[in-house]
């Protein structure tokens, strides 16, 4: 492991998430990601970065929901990856996280294509912010053009912002320092977020944990994303 | 501080009115409250600390009381803060995003949740469960309920009831919660006498206020507002001054506010955008936008039972040169003898420093005023260090509960139940003219921008209609249009429709989109507003309009995907248009 080397890794306890989209709307906020349109929506071209994919278990009246948040899975074996003619899309050995580098992006759109958690989202349409609403884009962050492919960064910004503070006090990023906006947002604490080569995060100590799972496994994408399966209760039944 | 300026003039007190407390239930939990423990006021409840929710259409993690607190507690309720993951029912005909959490969901029948309670009441006294004080208690508060009645109101067998009730007398920190659907003060304290049989360990009704300053208003009923549109009627009002409340969209047009409004002299409105009632205004004095104002909110009920009060302060320069609504009633208010009494401030913001220095010391310290205030700003509010003891609950009264007989319109005519409820992201039409929240997918259907009816799959069947159909919904008191979206979580008898949509004005994100469910609503023959025990009729239009659904959309293709069997228009460009 190099010097200042990070893993950082989700761990999304689904026990706790009850689709409020307070993380969804955290991440529009922050990310500068548009809101689609009646008519971008009905066409298929609503823009998340995260998303709550809601699933039915059983029929009526036996029926369950079950709220899954679903986003970028970092993957350390990016499927996106290899497919990218123009290196838009690589992997950041210093943050073990999937880049995309905006201005790179040509829009081939393959990157998408070869994503099996349909995560990425595509600018089929020149953002627009009408007056005032552009002034609450984040400075932080790049507004992408039409044509350009996007996604969940895990909070790039802040997480370079943390550790470069971090390092001009001449020490490492502390646990808690960095914090993307869907973990800030959640009221139910569903999301933890941290460096899993830090033995003392909390990410750290909570994994492994028998509930754990990810996403497609199976195809070795081999994801940065945890999830903590959800509990039943049956008392009296 | 219109309470002041209402008193300075001598004028009556502030009508407070929303759809959104009204749909909550607030002023009958509080006057059930009344009844049963001699206090009204709005429940807190620690749901951190209890093992077994039992929650009668309360929507506790979308929008009833405090959604964000709730989250919170029940993340620690599945954190196993007891030792177990705790054990949590639902009773509602359609699923909400707080249902969909649940344990066990039961579709109840539309005004049969307080049936079902006294039901497990009953099951607890007749049974001697959970120990000789809760039977005990059980004995003096159940009242005489038919339990096959009940069982079938609840789509389940009896003996399946008995389970359930079992499960609430055995637990070691059971809880009750009663939304709004449950209906008037007899339903509501049908539900809360549960708790009170339990021990009422979950449930407080807290202090209030942490200063004499931050005291809050009690709740207006539905009765409050008529009386009032009848004294606009008679020519009592010659000036109205209207802030927070959009009446024009949120009363049922029976209620006859508007016509009520060409009899007063001078209406003035202090909304920031042109709402539905602001258009009828002579004047209109917008008010800041929060996120350009001063303000502060008392937590109402406390959070988990410690008292707090959180600040507002200016994030963004105010984009127009307006004043705050504050500011102007402080400014007329000199005009008035005895201002320099009641209303002596400078500005709002030396109000509210007012206020904060009366606070007594919390969590945030501060020596002096200056510091106080400075930290009251610097950590977005004031909370107590402790959680001060609560009196016990006890019984004003125990005689036994009755069930108060629910009457809807007739079967034949209206075949369906109508379940309205806010929606989480828009609640009762407040959050339609915000782009984040209109374009955020709702958490059970995934639609934006529209107005849906959910519809059962074998009803949809009944009625041979099918996902984006366009169907008139008709209710004794008017009628609306809505795109069915099939739904497998709501019983067959009842269909459901969201709040929110359906403005004609209140800004380019909500104006003309939508149907607004408030035209199905009428002020009964009793005089209370019916909203939750309405039949519909529902007939398809024969058209067909695309979904503006999330759910299985994601494949950034040429050509979208439309779910669940929705056919493409001939010109997909023209869609939505």
């Amino acid at each position: 492991m190099a010097e200042n080397e990070h893993k950082w890794t989700m761990i999304v306890d689904l026990d706790k998430c009850t689709g409020c989209q307070a993380c969804v709307i955290a991440c529009h906020a922050e990310n500068n990601v548009p809101i689609a349109s009646e008519n971008e929506v009905i066409r298929g071209r609503g823009q998340h970065w995260i998303r709550i994919e809601r699933y039915w278990e059983g029929s009526f009246p036996e029926i369950q929901a079950r709220f899954i948040p679903v986003f970028c899975q970092q993957c350390n074996n990016a499927p996106c990856e290899p497919v990218c003619p123009t290196y838009a899309s690589y992997h950041s050995d210093e943050e073990h996280l999937n880049v995309q580098v905006y201005n790179r992006c040509v829009g081939t759109r393959y990157c998408g294509n070869n994503c099996p958690y349909k995560v990425r989202v595509f600018n089929w349409y020149q953002p627009q912010w009408d007056e005032p609403l552009n002034q609450q884009l984040n400075p932080d962050v790049s507004v992408r053009e039409a044509g350009v492919m996007e996604k969940c960064t895990f909070c790039i910004q802040r997480i370079r912002r943390g550790v470069e503070a971090a390092h001009l006090e001449g020490r490492d990023v502390a646990d808690g320092e960095v914090v993307p906006a869907c973990v800030q947002a959640c009221p139910a604490n569903v999301f933890t977020f941290g460096d899993l080569y830090d033995p003392e995060s909390e990410v750290s100590k909570r994994l492994p944990d028998q509930r754990q799972a990810k996403l497609l496994e199976h195809l070795g994408t081999e994801p940065a994303v945890y999830y903590l399966k959800g509990g039943e209760s049956h008392v009296g039944e | 501080m219109f309470t002041r300026f209402a008193a300075l003039l001598d004028a009556p007190a502030p009508i407070r009115h929303d759809l959104y407390a009204t749909v909550s239930g607030y002023h009958a939990l509080e006057q059930a409250h009344q009844g049963l423990f001699g206090r009204a006021a709005l429940p807190a409840y620690n749901l951190a600390n209890v093992d077994v929710i039992f929650s009668f259409g309360a929507e506790f993690l979308g929008s009833w009381l405090s959604p964000t607190g709730f989250q919170y507690d029940y993340s620690l309720f599945r954190d196993q803060t007891l030792g177990k993951r705790g054990y949590f029912v639902q009773f509602e005909p359609r699923m909400s995003n707080t249902g969909a959490v649940a344990d066990r969901w039961v579709p109840v029948r539309p005004g049969a949740y307080a049936l079902v309670a006294q039901a497990i009441a009953r099951i607890i006294a007749d049974e001697s469960l959970g120990g000789e004080e809760r039977a005990s208690r059980a004995t003096s508060l159940a009242g005489d309920v038919n339990l096959e009645e009940a069982a079938a109101a609840a789509y389940m067998s009896p003996e399946e009831l008995v389970k359930l009730a079992r499960a609430f007398a055995t637990a070691e920190r059971p809880v009750a919660l009663p939304g709004g659907y449950v209906g008037g003060v007899e339903a509501m304290t049908a539900v809360q006498a549960l708790n009170l049989i339990a021990g009422a360990g979950g449930l407080s009704l807290p202090v209030m206020p942490p200063a004499e300053g931050f005291s809050v208003p009690g709740t207006t009923s539905f009765a409050d507002v008529q009386s009032f549109i009848s004294a606009m009627n008679a020519g009592d009002v010659q000036v109205l001054l209207i802030h927070g409340a959009n009446p024009a969209y949120d009363l049922p047009a029976s209620a006859g506010f508007v016509e009520a409004l060409k009899n007063v002299e001078t209406v003035i409105s202090f909304s920031p955008l042109i709402d539905e009632t602001a258009v009828y205004a002579d004047y209109v004095l917008p008010d800041r936008v929060y996120l350009e104002g001063w303000g502060y909110q008392v937590v109402n009920p406390t959070f988990g039972g410690r008292p707090a009060v959180s600040s507002q302060q200016p994030v963004v320069a105010p984009l127009y040169d307006i004043r705050s609504t504050g500011d102007v009633l402080l400014t007329i208010a000199k005009a008035f003898s005895g201002a320099s009494d009641s209303m002596p401030w400078t500005d709002e913001v030396a109000f509210i420093q007012a206020q904060v220095a009366a606070l007594p010391a919390g969590a945030t310290g501060g020596e002096d005023e200056a510091v106080r205030w400075a930290r009251f700003q610097q950590h977005g509010g004031w909370w107590s260090t402790e959680i001060p003891d609560q009196p016990a609950l006890e019984a004003a009264a125990s005689t036994p509960v009755t069930v108060p007989e629910t009457s809807f319109p007739d079967e034949k005519e209206y075949p369906y139940f109508l379940n309205l409820y806010l929606s989480p992201l828009l609640l009762d039409g407040t959050g339609a003219s915000i782009p984040w929240l209109q374009g955020t997918p709702d958490p059970m259907t995934t639609i934006s921008w529209q107005t849906w009816i959910e519809i059962n799959p074998e009803t949809a069947d009944d009625l041979d209609v099918k996902n984006g159909d366009v169907v008139r919904v008709r209710s004794p008191y008017g009628e609306i249009e809505a795109l069915v979206y099939i739904y497998p979580a709501i019983r067959p008898d009842t269909v459901a429709i969201p709040f929110g949509q359906g403005h004609r004005d209140s800004g380019r994100y909500a104006k003309d989109r939508g149907s607004n469910p408030v035209d199905l609503l009428g002020v009964s023959d009793d005089g209370t507003l019916a909203w939750s025990t309405l039949r519909v009729k529902v007939e398809s239009k024969g058209e067909n309009k695309h979904l503006a659904v999330f759910e299985s959309t994601v494949d950034h293709g040429e050509h979208p995907h439309y779910p669940l069997g929705i056919e493409r228009a001939a010109d997909p460009e023209s869609a939505g248009e």
